[in-house]
């Protein structure tokens, strides 16, 4: 051992090159260490907006769209679906509207990847300016018990979308916000099905929605009615 | 070449001794700041790894590249330190050097932190303690008790206790009394109340406090002067066990839990009396946070006070107290709490250069001192920076907000958010570290320092969630407990209390949304609407949080006669508030022109010998001092009860008061306008008065004996004229009543209304008095020469003629030359123009006037 030490560091011409290549590995620990610690103190520090979920994997990022870090299958394939939508040139915007819709209906009816009462899903295709007030409808409502539900039946015996489908759609009457300002739309009536969870009462839940897409300004669809038939 | 030569070859050449000496010296501090360094990791870690739940990915990473830092530092001197190197002796030093001035450096940061926290979490743990501090005190008059011995022998008042084994500030100081071996007489009091009552009024020589007694009489009306009176002579503090903490090991990431919120008025004279009390339930299971405001008046039953009624906010410095009344009241359990002082939260705003806020009104609010009236805070309408003191009038201003106590509770939630994001983004260490030392001295609570790191990661995992903005993850909800103003008289304090009792109603209704919040309810019998639908165009508005008010019966207590604030009232307020309560006033006037005459208070009461509160019954007799002349026979108000109102009028109008009158209806028509009370009592003086409420009789007036005669107009006003206002009625036609107008009803009373109906015949029709009816007017065969028609013609005989027909008769039958023929109109009325008969008119000159017709305006009237 002593042999190759002196033999990697006695000589001078040797010596530097010889220390540069042990320490080399320990530099590199100490970038690697140094960025993981700058980025943990900045996730620490919410951001303004908070439009990103730290918890997000993929997005959309022209139209801020995100995928949920654990979506289930049918979310990953209509998110690829969409994403595909929306690079075509030119868009097919009724195909996009369906896409919205039926993107929609797979995040905010699944719980089974919900953490609590407070992630509420689907809200990226809500329309934005009222995503804050829907956020708090649903978690006033239909939202109010999953905590309690988790604990109750357990997250992977909730409610899951395992298939939507599109009965019909089609241009729509113009819709406008409460600022009285137009947006060209289209309604989409979805149809959806959940994965059978013999404990929870899953006959209750609506399987019919119909929805309203609009294109903002900035390009983006977003969803600004969703009903059951009655 | 020979061996010699080769082995003489070999050897080199020494170093010079300069060299070696350097890089000896350079050896050893390299190896100094190298020992040191490492020191200054080891210390580092020791005083920061108590915070490495806050962020394990934080604390690992940045331990990781201190030790690799430090693993190269070793590895040169190492290499350093065996091969003759200065160079890398050199970069060994320096990479020491920086390591050690980064880990001492922090480690001091770390020590003021770690004391802070320390401070702060000082009562953290199962077992709970409290600093009572305990005030013995006397009456300014007794000059000879200056210390503790002076008590021996002396009446020293004590709290009664109600439990044995509650250690008060009473007990505390008995103890030391015993102790020091001075023997008092100690005499027992059921409350604070009565305990300062009875040493304001030397019923004890002495009484035994806790601290903060002062700030609670201090804050009372009418107990001002008493508080002066009374001086303390001694004070120690201890620290005393009280019940335990029951959470103390509860994860509050993962458990949802109660924790009192409790908000201290700043010192005055003593200690800090609780301000702002705020149950604050929390599930993080749901990031849901309810925060539940109880009114520091609202009356509750104490259980420190066996049971008793009282307001929560007399619990005073005892926190124990405090947190067991309101576990009572709410039937919840709540063990944690955390206390800050108003002031504290000024500097630590401050601290931060100030906080944005918004404002929907410009106001002047109460900066934070304990002076009542201090207010100096002008807060604008809209977005502004301010610092701590304006941010406090912000955040407790109620009474000038357009949604009064809810935007109050906005505000707040606001003010804390603002306090918190100004805390994540602080990037000056230094200024994190003044911070943290304000709030050490400010802030307590009886978290540890894991469970707030737990509170602290849950409100940053609460983040990002969505699209959602940060902090409306966490969905906090204001409520309070509502109830009503009240009063009730305390014969102890001899002072009547305002205070807020709460609905049962609301209780219960605050209990059932704490646990809501909590999770405790029974999820088989929710029944929940299983689907959801919105739409954008319309706004979500979510339901009250809270009831204002409930149907139930309000208690209010019978209050005795006390003596009100007369330095409130003028002259005349003040003789009348005697009258009604029986109290015989002794005035003593400060006259115009003497030295103590200030004109700006004249006419008013500046003084008052029996306190605010007092019992009327005990004090039948009060003195007041009144600034200004005393009245003159001139001066004083008549007594106008029982006469006419036209007297009073007279009066006020030469005096410049106005009249407000009010009817009252009588059947006695005699009693008409005849005065039954005054608002300003006979005998009190005008000067003090501009307006004086009269009510007047009034009898009924028959309706259509009144207006006899008048036209429509005419009757509408004389009977304006006497308070009966007029209704316009249908218009009626052909209905079989004598046209004119009616008036229903027949008898009216000044302030009442009667309504005109108005008959009348249809065109061409009459009323026929005979028959009742409006019929079609026949023509009447007048005789000749007279009137036919409506339109003024004249009948011949056989036809009827109008006015201007003439029977031309010339008087002259020549045109002159002028233009001009007379004529005259035989039978023509008399509304036509000229004289009888006498017509001229113009013509053509020589044009020979005559015969029948003529120049007619109008036709044949057949």
């Amino acid at each position: 051992m002593g042999n190759l030490f002196d033999r990697l560091f006695k000589k001078k011409s040797t010596r530097y090159l010889s220390l540069l290549l042990v320490l080399l590995p320990f530099l590199l620990l100490t970038g690697f260490f140094g960025y993981r610690t700058v980025d943990s103190i900045k996730n620490i520090v919410p951001g303004e907006s908070g439009s990103v979920a730290k918890k997000d994997t993929e997005d959309i990022e022209d139209y801020d769209y995100h995928l949920r870090h654990n979506a289930t299958d049918l979310q990953k394939e209509l998110f690829k679906e969409l994403d595909e939508l929306l690079a075509q040139d030119p868009q097919d915007e009724l195909a996009i509207a369906e896409s919205i819709a039926k993107n929609y209906i797979a995040d905010f009816y699944t719980w089974t990847n919900k953490e609590g009462q407070y992630d509420v899903g689907g809200m990226y295709y809500v329309f934005s300016d009222s995503r804050p007030n829907i956020y708090y409808q649903a978690r006033d409502s239909y939202y109010h018990y999953l905590s309690s539900y988790i604990e109750e039946y357990g997250q992977e015996n909730l409610l899951e979308v395992t298939s939507v489908e599109v009965e019909t759609s089609g241009p729509a009457n113009e819709f406008t916000d409460v600022f009285g300002r137009t947006y060209p739309a289209w309604y989409v009536r979805v149809r959806y099905t959940y994965a059978d969870h013999p404990n929870f009462p899953i006959g209750e839940y609506y399987t019919v929605m119909n929805i309203t897409v609009v294109k903002r300004d900035n390009g983006r669809f977003e969803i600004a009615q969703a009903y059951g038939d009655n | 070449m020979n061996k010699r030569d080769i082995i003489q070859k070999k050897e080199p050449a020494a170093a010079p001794r300069n060299v070696k000496k350097e890089n000896n010296i350079l050896l050893i501090i390299a190896a100094i700041l190298t020992v040191l360094s490492h020191i200054g990791l080891i210390v580092m870690i020791l005083w920061s790894y108590r915070y490495y739940n806050l962020s394990k990915e934080t604390f690992i990473g940045g331990l990781m590249v201190l030790v690799c830092l430090v693993i190269i530092m070793d590895i040169i001197f190492l290499i350093a330190s065996r091969y003759r190197d200065s160079l890398l002796k050199v970069v060994n030093i320096v990479l020491a050097v920086m390591l050690m001035v980064g880990t001492f450096g922090a480690s001091y940061y770390l020590k003021t932190i770690n004391k802070v926290v320390d401070d702060i979490t000082e009562n953290s743990g199962t077992e709970q303690y409290q600093t009572i501090s305990v005030v013995f005190a006397t009456h300014q008059d007794n000059k000879n008790i200056t210390k503790l011995s002076d008590l021996n022998g002396k009446d020293v008042g004590v709290l009664q206790s109600f439990s044995a084994d509650k250690i008060t500030a009473s007990s505390l100081g008995q103890e030391k009394l015993s102790k020091e071996g001075i023997s008092p007489n100690y005499v027992m009091y059921k409350s604070t109340n009565d305990l300062f009552l009875a040493l304001a009024a030397k019923e004890v020589d002495a009484a035994i406090f806790q601290q903060g007694y002062r700030t609670q009489f201090s804050n009372e009306d009418g107990y001002e002067e008493y508080v002066e009176q009374v001086v303390d002579i001694d004070s120690f503090e201890e620290k005393v066990q009280v019940a335990d903490n029951k959470s103390a090991d509860l994860n509050l990431a993962d458990n949802p839990f109660n924790i009192l919120l409790i908000g201290l008025a700043p010192e005055a004279s003593g200690g800090g009396l609780p301000d702002a009390i705020i149950v604050a339930s929390v599930n993080p299971r749901t990031m849901t946070v309810s925060m539940v405001s109880i009114a520091r008046d609202s009356y509750v039953p104490i259980p420190c006070y066996g049971g008793s009624k009282n307001k929560i906010n007399d619990t005073g410095a005892d926190r124990a107290c405090l947190m067991e009344s309101v576990s009572s009241l709410l039937d919840k359990d709540i063990d944690l709490y955390m206390e800050v002082n108003f002031k504290g939260l000024v500097s630590i705003i401050d601290a931060l250069g100030g906080i944005w806020i918004e404002s929907p009104v410009e106001f002047v609010g109460q900066d934070s001192s304990a002076q009542r009236g201090t207010y100096t805070m002008k807060i604008y309408e809209g977005g502004q920076w301010v610092d701590g003191e304006h941010a406090l009038a912000f955040a407790r201003e109620r009474k000038r907000m357009p949604n009064g106590d809810f935007d109050r509770q906005q505000h707040q939630k606001e003010v804390i958010i603002e306090i918190v994001k100004g805390l994540l983004n602080l990037r000056d260490v230094n200024k994190a570290v003044e911070v943290m030392k304000i709030a050490g001295e400010n802030f307590s609570t009886n978290l540890s320092l894991k469970q707030m790191t737990d509170v602290f990661n849950l409100l940053i995992n609460a983040t990002n969630y969505n699209g959602i903005p940060t902090f409306d993850t966490i969905d906090i909800q204001q409520l309070r407990i509502t109830g009503y103003p009240s009063w009730f008289y305390s014969y102890s304090m001899r002072l009547p209390l305002w205070i807020y009792r709460l609905y049962n109603g609301s209780i219960a209704e605050t209990q059932a949304k704490i646990e809501d919040v909590l999770g405790q309810y029974n999820l088989k019998t929710i029944k929940q609407d299983p689907n959801f639908k919105f739409f954008a165009e319309y706004n979500y508005v979510r339901g009250p949080l809270y009831s204002e008010t409930f149907n139930e019966a309000q208690e209010h207590e019978p209050m005795p006669a006390f003596v009100a604030k007369l330095t409130n009232m003028t002259y005349a307020e003040a003789l009348a508030w005697a009258a009604e309560n029986g109290v015989s006033l002794n005035v003593t006037f400060i006259p115009a022109g003497s030295p103590e005459y200030v004109a700006s208070d004249d006419g008013w009461v500046v003084a008052q010998s029996v306190r605010y509160g007092a019992l009327v019954s005990e004090y039948p007799v009060v003195g007041i001092t009144v600034m200004g002349e005393p009245m003159s026979e001139e001066d004083k108000v008549p007594n106008f009860v029982g006469g006419r109102l036209s007297d009073a009028q007279s009066w006020a109008n030469a005096n410049g008061i106005t009249l407000n009158i009010t009817w009252q209806e009588t059947d006695d028509p005699a009693l008409t306008n005849t005065i039954i009370s005054q608002s300003a009592s006979p005998g009190s003086d005008k000067r003090n008065i501009t307006t004086m409420d009269v009510q007047v009789y009034h009898g009924p007036y028959i309706v259509k004996d009144l207006v006899r005669g008048m036209d429509y107009q005419t009757a509408v006003a004389t009977l304006n004229s006497v308070g009966i206002n007029v209704t316009e009625g249908a218009s009626v036609v052909d209905d079989g009543v004598k046209p004119g107008v009616y008036w229903s009803p027949d008898v009216a009373y000044s302030g009442g209304t009667v309504t005109a109906t108005f008959y009348s015949c249809s065109e061409g029709k009459a009323w026929n008095a005979d028959s009742g009816v409006c019929e079609v007017k026949a023509e009447p065969t007048p005789d000749p020469g007279q009137e036919c028609a409506n339109n003024g013609g004249v009948w011949d005989g056989s036809n009827c003629h109008y006015h201007n027909y003439q029977q031309i008769e010339y008087v002259d039958s020549t045109c002159t030359e002028e233009g001009h023929i007379t004529y005259k109109c035989d039978g023509c009325d008399a509304s036509y123009s000229e004289a009888i008969g006498v017509k001229t008119e113009g013509c053509n000159p020589g044009q020979e006037g005559g015969g029948e017709g003529g120049d007619n305006e109008g036709g044949n009237g057949e």
